[in-house]
């Protein structure tokens, strides 16, 4: 059989996606046979992109013109990509500075904010290039991606996650931290994928495998409202927990958001 | 005067940077380090946002060093408010942040590091020759895992750390869990150190000028302090930005950092060895000396010594930790939020990672200062590698340019850059 060619960008993150990677490509010597590690600059000495790959996992959010044409290049040459985690799905967490004026933002952080080549807003993968499969998370579950490999491997394709996480506590027999301990849980909305870390510490999930895919801006609001009505917590203090992880998700309803709370 | 350039990707680091190499007529005149990775603005998402929220924000900024960024702000917060962590808490914060520690090691040495030692271009191709190595690598790789996920949630980004302490203990019985694999964790730890240092004579010897900074504390080997040393003497940690000056360079995106006098510095795993060698386990100090290593040690490719010889340091604290784990109840925590300027630092794997927050009326974050150690670092990359070719002899022209690049890729290798954490 034929090995399966893989490739691996990093973007605009923290690289923690990138451990998770290199966990589940080494993680099962039978499986790591069966692929060519042929890209991946942070573990080999491999520097420029060269024929086709099989898949390709990109871990990260777009913030400039070079990444546009670095994923366009990387769809060309592969078969399926795969965007890697909470920034590669939403954008992640550095969404947040959307919308405010990037030349203003830059001005916060750098004494000569004119040298910075960031254009504008922050992208997910799937905004710039078509994705066949994307796994979210902050950081990714590497067995997750472990498990996705290996099915890819025997040729089978397209997982979609669309529980929401309150379905792992229930899985795990975890008492609901919501509505025993009245502590604020991003669960509900939330895509499940973690294995409920949050509460199995006996705190609220803070949402960082993004929201689930069928969720509206106007459940996110009903859910906002029902955690202020049962005096749990604030609803503008939900919505800005939420857009954490989430904002790039609901760009047009989040904006709002920051602009009424700034007013 | 004919000036010719060449620029290639750094691999085998965390991140995207170049080196660019300069040629005159005859010789290389210059190198440097190009940060291209795009910057995520972290200090502006968290103004407005309460402190409480903070740890969890700043651990986004780097997946290897997590740990560091949530101690860190959260120590901040803590110190300047007096807000008491409950002994047994601060334990286990300390034991989530050595894991972490040797989980960056583990990365660094075998995954990243060990193919230049035996000059070769990828860990796969280590592990292809040298399975005892492969099999050794992977079971300490997973260890390292393992006790993250228990102590902390999960392997970054942990979940279990706040200001105050954490969100809960673990089970004891989870916790000895580790200890069977802790023994063997040392082992390899011990190993790995003494394969290290037998092959550290395939390094450069020739002695360098370094000035380097350290957290320092007087019983343990540092991880958390307010108290920096350099050059002899100690500052606490609020002074710290009046002792660097920052610069900014059109090639780098992240900001570079100088002493207050103009002079280069060193942080990581080098300067903490040297000045807190004596703090180091009297095991890890024994085995050092049979291999003819004392502090302080004069070269920057010396640093994988020093990650060897914190590596084994820091498996055998963890498996005391692991021995005489007790879990206690973790009582409710209410912070009250008060104005005012808050700094902390700690000892991230690659070295000092300073945080300054100004908390305003409102009880939210104005504004934040975050200087990663890989920003303090970027010159000395520059300055250690025209040392390096100079003392080999290497300052040839274009035509050298593959041979040199490769060189200077090493010495910046010996820093272990962040490049992300650098522009976050």
């Amino acid at each position: 059989m034929n090995k399966l060619r893989i490739g691996v960008e990093k973007l605009t993150s923290c690289s923690g996606c990138i451990n998770e990677i290199i966990y589940a490509l080494l993680a099962d010597p039978k499986l790591t046979e069966s692929l060519e590690i042929a890209y991946f600059p942070e573990l080999l000495d491999k520097k420029s992109l060269e024929g086709q790959f099989d898949i390709f996992f990109v871990e990260g959010s777009i913030v400039n013109k070079d990444q546009i044409e670095t994923v366009e290049d990387i769809r060309e040459r592969s078969r399926l990509v795969i965007a890697v985690g909470t920034c590669s799905t939403y954008g992640g967490i550095q969404s947040l500075r959307d919308k405010k004026g990037v030349e203003e933002v830059k001005k916060h952080v750098y004494p000569k904010p004119e040298l910075i080549d960031v254009e504008g807003d922050v992208y997910s993968l799937q905004e710039v290039i078509k994705t066949d499969l994307a796994i979210p998370g902050c950081p990714v579950d590497g067995n997750l991606l472990l498990r996705v490999l290996r099915k890819i491997a025997i040729g089978s394709k397209d997982i979609s996650i669309t529980e929401s996480l309150c379905a792992e506590c229930k899985r795990k027999g975890l008492e609901c931290v919501l509505v025993k301990k009245k502590i604020p849980c991003l669960g509900p909305i939330t895509a499940a994928g973690c294995g409920a870390i949050c509460p199995s510490f006996g705190r609220g999930c803070i949402g960082c495998f993004g929201l689930r895919k069928d969720i509206s801006s106007k459940e996110i609001e009903n859910f906002a409202n029902r955690l202020e009505e049962a005096g749990i917590m604030k609803k503008s203090d939900v919505l800005s927990l939420v857009m954490r992880f989430s904002y790039a998700k609901e760009k047009g309803y989040f904006e709002k958001i920051v602009e009424e709370r700034g007013r | 005067m004919s000036v010719t350039t060449y620029e290639t990707r750094l691999t085998r680091v965390e991140g995207e940077g170049l080196v660019k190499l300069i040629f005159g007529e005859r010789n290389i005149e210059r190198v440097e380090v190009h940060i291209v990775e795009a910057p995520r603005f972290v200090e502006y998402i968290m103004r407005g946002r309460k402190p409480t929220e903070i740890p969890e924000i700043a651990s986004r900024i780097c997946g290897i060093c997590s740990v560091s960024y949530q101690v860190a702000a959260a120590t901040a917060f803590e110190r300047g408010m007096n807000i008491e962590v409950p002994y047994e808490e601060e334990s286990l914060r300390n034991a989530i942040f050595i894991s972490e520690h040797i989980k960056s090691n583990i990365l660094h040495v075998l995954y990243l590091q060990l193919p230049d030692i035996l000059g070769v271009s990828s860990s796969l191709e280590v592990f292809k020759k040298n399975p005892d190595l492969h099999k050794m690598a992977m079971d300490f790789f997973m260890w390292s895992r393992k006790a993250m996920k228990i102590l902390g949630g999960r392997y970054h980004n942990i979940v279990n750390i706040r200001i105050g302490g954490v969100y809960k203990m673990p089970e004891r019985s989870d916790v000895m869990s580790l200890s069977v694999e802790a023994e063997k964790a040392i082992t390899n730890a011990r190993k790995l150190a003494e394969f290290v240092f037998e092959n550290v004579e395939k390094l450069p010897k020739y002695k360098q000028d370094m000035k380097m900074m350290a957290l320092c504390d007087s019983i343990n080997y540092p991880i958390v302090s307010r108290e920096i040393c350099f050059d002899g003497r100690k500052f606490d940690v609020s002074g710290f930005e009046e002792e660097i000056k920052e610069e900014q360079v059109p090639y780098s995106n992240s900001l570079r950092y100088k002493t207050k006098l103009g002079e280069i510095y060193v942080v990581g795993p080098i300067s903490r060895f040297s000045t807190s060698f004596f703090n180091l386990s009297e095991e890890v100090r024994r085995a050092l000396r049979s291999f003819g290593y004392a502090p302080p040690l004069r070269n920057i490719h010396c640093s994988v010594v020093a990650r060897a010889a914190e590596l084994y340091e820091f498996s055998l604290r963890l498996a005391d930790f692991i021995d005489s784990y007790r879990p206690v109840q973790v009582e409710a925590k209410e912070v009250q939020i008060a104005p005012g300027i808050y700094w902390g630092a700690v000892e991230a794997p690659r070295g000092i990672l300073y945080h300054r927050y100004k908390v305003n009326e409102k009880g939210v974050v104005e504004e934040a200062n975050i200087i990663p150690p890989t920003s303090q670092n970027l010159i000395a990359m520059e300055d250690f590698s025209m040392q390096h070719l100079s003392n080999l002899g290497l300052l040839g022209g274009e035509n050298m340019k593959d041979e040199i690049a490769r060189e200077v890729e090493k010495v910046i290798r010996q820093f272990d850059p962040c490049i992300s954490c650098s522009v976050h």
